[in-house]
């Protein structure tokens, strides 16, 4: 090195500073502008929720008489009526007791393909509990919360949640929402950790709306067509509603649809079985006139259309949703398919369904993945 | 001595080809820098919003307070009709939704009428921003939506987001850095996009599968892609009747940052208008300068193409031609074509119908600027690096082509040869005069 090479060597780091100096001015934002007077915005906001009620529903669930006995039993009432559904919900791997109750007198109407008409005047009664250990069910369990759908006049209305107190006594209307830390022994022994979290109102209407109007999901005939361990002894569900003058309409049941049990191959092919479980994880946005038609994408169990279902379609709105990969379904690539990685994925951002699922339902991406491979 | 000028002549050889290098790829990312603030200073008052929110009587207005609030959950407007959720201003009330952990939205707006959003900011929702679906009457004024770290795939996609919305005006909003689209309008009807600035998104101004659209006065720089407008396949409804106009659309010279597998990811960075199967589109009076590629247009057959995530193989005519129509034959091979699943669409139509571009002003970008993408550097180099104002597939439609110019000067076109993986990409020009519902064919080209 001698000084005329240093020399050039100056000259050339001026050269590419004085280049990058051409790169537009960066702008200063001053983002500190805005000090935050806590206080004052409180009370603004307090002062526009003042005095304003969501105007339905008793605060307290036990004031409605739905259960006999201590309430954490949930041993319904004379005139609360269980039911099951071939293929439920997944919701992190709850369980749930369904009940519905019917104003005196009054009776439901049975639809072939969507959820069965019910009486002005129906509770539709949704229990969330965890087994504390679900290889030793006499360890107890941990209910959560009880949501209630109410059938008036102008249609179905969702309640707030009534979230169950630690002692189990009693659960108390929340309009917000709740989030309870939960934990529990899974089927294979394992310890299971979970913020669970407690819809608020607004929420629920994410699920269990179609055209703008509310309706429940599950109730379907297709979904009830089962059978159930009633007291009287175990009787196919429909039967046993419409044997007891509850159910009007139903025709011969051998005539009529029945969803498969999502995890049961005994009960349906597997790819019956795929579109049950997408019937009822999706399907309540996924559908026409749901909030998830804007991508296309028909997840419901009697869709037959490809492009539909997602094979070979193009995302739509999916951001980084996609995970890098093409279309919503590749036949026979289920690593190259979004529909699982949305599955797999538990960031609010790329997850689906969006809403009331933060963990995987392992056995369900088990299901999807198979069905895809072996298209 | 001369030993001494070796070295020299070697370490000068290394300087300028360091800097040859740096000067081809060192501000592929330019944006604007900008300190994000520390979520600390953002106060959590998040129970009284959800109340705000939730206990809104039709008619009111939410007031918002000023301040930076930060929160966990999406805030919620559904089912509520004569509502506006007004802020303090824009910058003035800031809503972070930096820790979010449930919903896929910031704030989401649902089935309702007459709605109106002003005065306010958004931040950082880890999907979209502001969400509204089935609205009738929507409006979004003086709305910042932003995402706050630099542009990059792991940034939410849409800042304004209305799908199957009708009667929509967004005006005097900024968007910016999301990573597929400043202001969305999907699957919606009756829309003014007016007097807006985007800037740093994939996308500034997005428009999908809408009718009666007017977008201008609008400021679109520094994205990937100025104005983009796309009809896709199997939706809810078609693209019809845009009219963009009076905008300045410039230096869209933006890197794409768009996570793979969406359309978005598609652009070609440097392009001021992109159109994906457009369905008459009049694209007037605008300032398009500085982007390297001022229009780029592309049929939905090149859109699979380019998308490039799925080995492409172009279904050979004579192939196609010695199968018989509707033939078991044919429709396996046509079913091996994984990017033909638009046919399944009988209505859809994947070409560019009715397009008009006259009297714009136009400027180009650098050289440098095209090569920053695959894409780019790939149509540049067939051109030998000339300049075109108009990129266009060179997919021809077999209806005959309703593309029509009109420019003061020679207008230049480059037909891409996209099926031919750019082989022959062929430069035209064209003075011909948009004339009522007839044009300059460029299908024959």
């Amino acid at each position: 090195m001698n000084i005329r090479s240093i020399v050039y060597l100056i000259l050339l780091f001026a050269f590419l500073k004085g280049m990058s100096s051409c790169a537009p001015a960066k702008k200063d934002v001053d983002v500190t502008a805005v000090t935050t007077d806590m206080e004052a915005a409180r009370k603004m906001m307090q002062q526009q929720s003042a005095g304003k009620t969501v105007d339905i529903g008793l605060e307290k669930l036990s004031e409605y008489g739905f259960f006999a006995g201590a309430l954490k039993d949930l041993i319904p009432s004379a005139d609360v009526i269980p039911y099951e559904l071939n293929t439920p919900l997944f919701s992190d791997y709850s369980h749930k007791m369904r009940f519905f109750k019917l104003p005196e007198g009054e009776t439901i109407t049975y639809r072939e393909e969507d959820v069965l008409t019910f009486p002005v005047g129906t509770y539709i009664i949704k229990n969330f509990y965890y087994h504390n250990d679900e290889t030793n069910l006499d360890a107890g369990r941990r209910i959560m919360e009880t949501r209630l759908l109410l059938r008036e006049d102008d249609g179905w209305k969702t309640l707030p949640s009534y979230v169950w107190n630690d002692e189990q006594t009693e659960a108390i209307l929340t309009v917000e929402g709740a989030t309870k830390d939960i934990s529990w022994v899974n089927k294979e022994g394992k310890q299971m950790e979970l913020a669970y979290s407690v819809p608020s109102q607004v929420l629920c209407k994410s699920c269990h709306v179609n055209n703008n109007i509310l309706t429940p999901i599950g109730p379907k005939a297709r979904q009830l067509n089962r059978d159930f361990a009633f007291e009287s002894g175990t009787k196919n569900q429909l039967t046993h509603y419409s044997g007891l003058g509850l159910l009007k309409g139903l025709p011969d049941i051998a005539s009529i649809r029945k969803s498969p049990v999502w995890n049961d191959p005994s009960t349906g092919s597997l790819h019956g079985r795929a579109l049950a479980y997408l019937d009822m994880n999706c399907a309540h946005c996924h559908r026409e006139g749901g909030p998830g038609n804007t991508s296309a994408l028909h997840l419901t169990e009697l869709e037959t259309d490809e492009f539909h279902l997602g094979i070979n379609k193009h995302p739509i709105a999916a951001g980084k949703g996609t995970g890098g990969r093409p279309y919503d379904i590749v036949k026979g690539e289920p690593e190259n398919s979004i529909m699982l990685y949305r599955m797999q994925a538990t960031s609010p951002g790329e997850m689906m369904p969006e809403v009331g699922r933060k963990l995987v339902h392992h056995e369900g991406v088990e299901l999807i993945k198979e069905w895809i491979a072996k298209m | 001595m001369m030993k001494i000028l070796k070295y020299i002549g070697f370490a000068l050889a290394i300087f300028l080809i360091a800097g040859l290098i740096w000067w081809f790829v060192a501000d592929y990312q330019v944006y604007e820098d900008r300190p994000q603030k520390s979520l600390a200073e953002y106060v959590d008052l998040e129970s009284d919003f959800q109340k705000l929110f939730q206990l809104a009587k039709d008619g009111e207005t939410i007031e918002l307070p000023a301040g930076h609030f930060k929160f966990t959950k999406a805030l919620i407007l559904d089912g509520k009709n004569n509502i506006t959720i007004k802020g303090a201003g824009l910058d003035k009330t800031v809503l972070s939704f930096r820790g979010q952990t449930e919903g896929a939205e910031g704030i989401r707006v649902a089935n309702g009428h007459n709605i109106t959003l002003e005065g306010f900011t958004i931040q950082d929702a880890i999907g979209d921003n502001v969400k509204a679906i089935y609205i009738d009457t929507l409006t979004f004024r003086h709305i910042k939506t932003e995402w706050t770290d630099v542009p990059n795939e792991s940034l939410g996609a849409y800042g304004i987001y209305p799908v199957i919305c009708k009667n929509v005006l967004i005006e005097n909003c900024e968007a910016m850095r999301g990573s597929d689209s400043g202001l969305y309008i999907g699957q919606s009807e009756n829309i003014v996009i007016r007097n807006n600035i985007a800037h740093e998104n994939v996308c500034g101004i997005n428009v999908e599968n809408s009718a009666n659209v007017d977008i201008y006065g609008n400021e679109c720089y520094n994205n990937t892609s100025g104005i983009t407008t796309l009809d896709i396949p199997g939706l809810t409804r078609y693209m019809d009747n845009v009219r963009i106009h009076d905008n300045k659309i410039y230096n869209n010279v933006l890197y794409n940052f768009a996570p793979a597998g969406n359309v978005a990811a598609s652009t070609v960075p440097g392009t001021g208008i992109t159109v994906w199967a457009g369905k008459n589109i009049d694209i007037y009076d605008n300032q398009i300068t500085g982007n390297p590629f001022p229009v780029a247009m592309f049929s939905f057959i090149a859109s699979y193409h380019m998308t490039k995530d799925k080995e492409f193989v172009p279904i050979a005519e004579t192939e196609l031609a010695r199968m018989e129509v509707g033939s078991d034959e044919e429709a396996s091979l046509r079913e091996d074509h994984i990017n033909e699943a638009y046919a399944k669409d009988k209505e859809y139509n994947p070409y560019n119908v009715d397009i008009s571009i006259r009297n714009n002003e136009w400027s180009f970008g650098s050289l440098r600027k095209k090569l920053q993408s695959k894409d780019g550097a790939l149509f540049t180099a067939a051109t030998m690096g000339k300049n075109a104002h108009l990129w266009y597939d060179g997919v021809p439609n077999p209806d005959g082509n309703t593309i029509c110019v009109n420019s003061d000067s020679d207008f230049l076109i480059a037909n891409l040869d996209i099926l031919n993986d750019s082989k022959n990409i062929e430069l035209t020009k064209s003075t011909n005069q948009c004339k009522q519902a007839e044009g300059l064919s460029l299908s024959t080209n």
